[in-house]
């Protein structure tokens, strides 16, 4: 039980290893996940599972969806200043 | 005092779904009754928290260095406080990226609670003037 303690108090106490590539991007989603799920629990006037799911999914996407719009758009206008 | 005397008093039912709601994330929708609701809202936030907290070190939490951070990490429940207490220090590691996703995981947990209190204050709300029969 100690041992397991203090494995589980180690791994909380040195940061894990993240790069500064586009793959650290990838840290977006399950926070999307997260916004996506609370907003919904919050807005939603009666959970239903299946309806829930749906609603949450589709928020999911547009908040991913939309970032990468706007990312698209930083890199047309960077493109364009550096004409 | 029970729960249905409770919802008869406005401010003191309000107040408790808010301290609920922050003590445990969610907590405030178990006392509305809203099961499923403080269920999902628990896992969540405190996922999200957790997962802040492994990426980049309990040294996210910093109420010294990161105070602007810190006061929306604040929000996921008291216990950051604690958290804090031991991490002013500054004995836990925490830099770079691995610093920046934590503190952005940790803050959003916070911010995503304070939105749950919010709600669950306006439930608690409508509990109450419906038991009011208004």
């Amino acid at each position: 039980m100690h041992l397991l303690s203090a494995f589980i108090l180690a791994s909380f106490s040195h940061p894990i290893p993240i790069g500064t590539n586009p793959a650290s991007l990838l840290w977006l989603l399950p926070l999307s996940l997260a916004v996506a799920i609370i907003y919904k629990v919050t807005k939603l006037s009666e959970i239903k599972p299946a309806e829930f799911i749906k609603e949450v999914v589709v928020l999911f996407a547009t908040i991913v969806v939309f970032m990468a719009l706007i990312g698209v758009g930083f890199i047309f206008v960077s493109w364009v200043i550096n004409l | 005092m029970t729960e249905n005397n409770l919802k008869k008093y406005y401010a003191p039912y309000l107040s408790a779904t808010a301290l609920a709601g922050w003590a445990i994330p969610g907590g405030g929708y178990f006392l509305t009754g809203e099961i499923r609701r403080g269920w999902i809202a628990f896992i969540t936030i405190t996922a999200t928290f957790v997962t802040g907290l492994y990426v980049g070190s309990l040294g996210v939490v910093d109420p010294v260095g990161g105070y602007w951070w810190y006061l929306a990490q604040v929000m996921t429940s008291p216990v950051v406080f604690l958290i804090g207490e031991q991490t002013a220090a500054g004995g836990f590691p925490v830099y770079g990226k691995p610093a920046e996703v934590g503190q952005i995981y940790t803050s959003i947990a916070g911010m995503l609670n304070l939105l749950c209190i919010v709600k669950e204050v306006h439930t608690a709300h409508i509990i109450h003037k419906q038991e009011k029969g208004d």
